[in-house]
């Protein structure tokens, strides 16, 4: 048993699909508000022109090579055969789509939001890696993960590789279950983000000795909130369209979609809202808007199969979540994440992701199969899930991290800690991103 | 992000961040330094160790139970070595300081 992309799509689909990818640029552009609002306002000009840059590197890369090794359902791949069953492992596409008619056909679509999506992906580490990343070496590191991390992955996943087939091959429930992306999109940027706060260290200033943290708060809340409402529209489209193109969802359950989406994003600002009430007295908008973000990333991986009621509870664990691991990865790990993108992206994705292998599915899903039908062992689904986990903190994040680090040893990454104290605005761009408004006082980092 | 509101919002108590960040390891002997390296490059090599025992699981095994029991001593050799380069303070102060 495994879920299958649909062979060819009707024009309701067709239609449903554009409208839904043209929606996914909202998903950009929220995350890039939300990048831009955390750091501090020395770096906003540097982080927003990061964000094209990277978006633009991300497409023209993906294009270029990222889907011939991604591939698609009816594309070519290379495989192993082990004990008589298949193990795709890379696509074997032509370079530069050449095996793709942009013609409406499921892997056209497939392409194309890819292209986007990938994009998206690519801005999670931007966002812990925030002021003092170079420009430079985010494009290079840009082309490595979109042309060599995400397609491996996303071509397990999405691309009848092995983890797609466990159900088929191993009768391992249905198969790694993964519609809208919390794991090839969102865990796999999240833990590109961790490898890159790894490698980078923290701000100037962000610890001192003792390793206690500093505040360096970001620089306007109103883009944050604002970027999340940007994003949730964002979402919706990257999941109704991943819905239909590699869960096989029908137009029609695109309702289903959507509402999950939304009730998961809600779940997520609740949770998050009411724990910091609790713990600080008041709650946190950072914060909250985190457990937002966490509760969308936490939606894509069962937006088309959940019941609402298994969206909701999704989104409010990830919310949860999210409050607790940022203090942690800050204060305990000593790691410098300005935007939360490891909480968030890594850790929001991966509870999304292993939600789906415990809560209940929306009746009629995948043909009225579930992973707790008659025939189907229901642990089966979780341990599908928990593979797809191991396989992103097993060899995802060690290869994104060697990655980065050859990259680094070639290129480096970091901006010298000099002009990190002017900030990155003056130094990668020549300007700053408000000249007549805003004054650096220097108040929370005076050394 | 997130907890800086309330760092700069007094919520932390400690304000201590006027000492600048890095160039503190300066007395790490070349033992020392290779061991916490070594850490780090240990850590490495066993999340991918681990996630070799999960495909092994998956591919050797056929009964779901044997599966679940193979399939968790990966996660936790993956959780170990992750553990291991958190710990590692070469992992942590990050390679460009």
């Amino acid at each position: 048993m495994s879920v299958a992309p649909p062979q060819g799509l009707f024009a309701v689909s067709q239609a449903l699909c554009t409208l839904f990818i043209l929606l996914l640029p909202l998903a950009l552009a929220g995350l890039a508000l939300i990048n831009t609002g955390l750091s501090r306002s020395r770096s906003a000009a540097h982080t927003m022109m990061a964000t094209l840059c990277i978006v633009g590197v991300a497409a023209a890369v993906f294009y270029a090579a990222g889907f011939s090794l991604e591939g698609f359902a009816a594309l070519p791949s290379h495989s192993l055969t082990l004990r008589g069953r298949e193990w795709g492992w890379v696509g074997a596409g032509r370079w530069f789509m050449r095996d793709v008619p942009l013609d409406g056909s499921p892997a056209s679509f497939a392409a194309l939001l890819q292209m986007m999506s990938v994009g998206l992906a690519a801005l999670i580490p931007l966002g812990a890696a925030a002021e003092r990343w170079r420009l430079g070496a985010c494009c290079v590191s840009t082309a490595l993960f979109a042309g060599i991390t995400y397609p491996l992955f996303a071509h397990w996943v999405w691309g009848a590789g092995w983890l797609a087939r466990l159900g088929m091959n191993y009768g391992i429930g249905m198969g790694f279950l993964d519609a809208g992306g919390s794991s090839t999109v969102q865990a796999v940027g999240g833990l590109t983000a961790l490898s890159l706060v790894w490698l980078l260290g923290p701000r100037r200033g962000k610890f001192n000795l003792e390793g206690t943290p500093a505040a360096l708060p970001g620089h306007n809340t109103v883009l944050v909130l604002f970027g999340c409402l940007l994003a949730l529209v964002g979402w919706m489209g990257l999941n109704c369209a991943g819905a239909i193109l590699f869960a096989g969802v029908q137009p029609g359950r695109t309702a289903l979609v959507l509402a999950n989406t939304l009730l998961s994003a809600a779940g997520g600002v609740l949770a998050a809202a009411a724990i910091t009430r609790s713990r600080f007295g008041r709650p946190d908008a950072s914060l909250s808007a985190n457990g937002w973000l966490s509760g969308l990333a936490a939606s894509s991986a069962g937006c088309a199969f959940f019941a609402p009621a298994s969206a909701l509870i999704a989104g409010l664990v990830a919310g949860a979540l999210v409050t607790f691991t940022v203090a942690w990865i800050e204060s305990r790990l000593e790691l410098d994440d300005p935007a939360g993108a490891i909480s968030v992206h890594a850790i929001g994705g991966i509870s999304g992701i292993l939600a789906v292998g415990v809560l209940p599915f929306a009746p009629g899903v995948l043909g009225g199969v579930s992973p707790a039908a008659p025939g189907i062992e229901p642990r089966g689904q979780f341990l599908a899930q928990v593979v797809g986990v191991a396989t992103l903190i097993g060899f995802i994040l060690p290869f994104t991290y060697s990655l980065n680090w050859l990259l680094n040893r070639v290129m480096p990454q970091r901006i010298p800690p000099e002009e990190e104290r002017k900030g990155a605005d003056l130094h990668e761009l020549g300007a700053g991103a408000y000249p007549e408004f805003v004054t650096h006082t220097d108040e929370f980092t005076q050394w | 992000m997130s907890l800086d509101h309330h760092l700069a919002s007094g919520l932390h108590k400690q304000n201590l961040w006027r000492i600048p960040a890095g160039g503190a390891d300066s007395s790490l002997s070349a033992l020392n330094l290779l061991n916490l390296v070594g850490m780090k490059v240990i850590g490495l090599l066993m999340m991918p160790a681990g996630w070799f025992i999960v495909l092994a699981a998956v591919a050797l095994l056929r009964l779901l139970s044997a599966q679940e029991v193979f399939v968790a001593a990966g996660c936790a050799v993956e959780i170990l070595g992750l553990v291991l380069i958190i710990r590692s303070p070469a992992g942590v102060k990050g390679e460009s300081e």
